[in-house]
């Protein structure tokens, strides 16, 4: 492996996470949304495992055994901000507030359900890769349990 | 030889027709701000049609637990 990749990899998911939530944040006023702040939190996450190796990279990082369960809530979230209309008796996937409504400005993001069902996107983007990751390493990389 | 004239007059007819109806697209760009958002693309996946994107995050939730369990006998973790 480069040893450029060996340096960089662990060094790279600040700056992916700091990309990533820029690109939530304003992806309602700019280009970007949740799938593509998942994929690049992932391709961070993915040089990880690929420098450190499986164990490593968990042991340095134990979040990312929550995986399954993050994957999961971010699915749900998904689900519940898009299938709140039909409970109240609007179409699914209506947004709140409506169009015209006032809302709560937090600097540029703005908060509507659409950003939380961004936020359940990214979540579950993210985690997916993860577990996906997780398998293939440790089929192409062995090790105990 | 021949063949490749025709296809470029095809192509070229086919492209220089005015086209006879708009489609969705000025109507979306016209609504956009009504999401409280700016960028069309953006407020196109997560709202206008968010069911399209739930589903295919629902699809690539199958594709993992369908490539999960092939590969480690349907372990998640």
């Amino acid at each position: 492996m480069s040893s450029i990749i060996g340096v960089v990899a662990p060094r790279l998911l600040g700056p992916a996470l700091i990309l990533a939530a820029a690109i939530i944040v304003k992806g309602y006023a700019d280009v970007g949304d949740g799938f593509s702040a998942g994929v690049i939190v992932a391709t961070a996450l993915a040089l990880r495992y690929v420098s450190l190796g499986w164990e490593l990279a968990e042991r340095s990082l134990p979040v990312l055994r929550r995986a399954p369960q993050v994957a999961t809530a971010g699915l749900l979230i998904a689900l519940a901000t898009g299938f709140a209309g039909p409970l109240v008796g609007d179409p699914p996937f209506t947004h709140y507030p409506r169009a015209g409504e006032s809302v709560i400005h937090i600097g540029t993001l703005e908060l509507i359900t659409a950003v939380v069902f961004d936020l359940g996107l990214f979540l579950f983007v993210t985690a997916a890769f993860v577990v996906l990751i997780h398998h293939l390493a440790r089929l192409a990389q062995g090790g105990p349990r | 030889m021949i063949a490749g004239i025709g296809a470029f007059i095809t192509i070229w007819a086919a492209l220089s027709r005015e086209p006879s109806q708009r489609g969705d697209a000025l109507e979306l760009i016209r609504l956009t701000p009504q999401a409280h958002g700016s960028d069309v693309v953006t407020v196109i996946l997560a709202d206008f049609r968010g069911l399209d994107t739930m589903v295919e995050i629902t699809v690539l939730a199958v594709a993992v637990v369908g490539a999960t369990s092939l590969l480690r006998r349907g372990r998640s973790w």
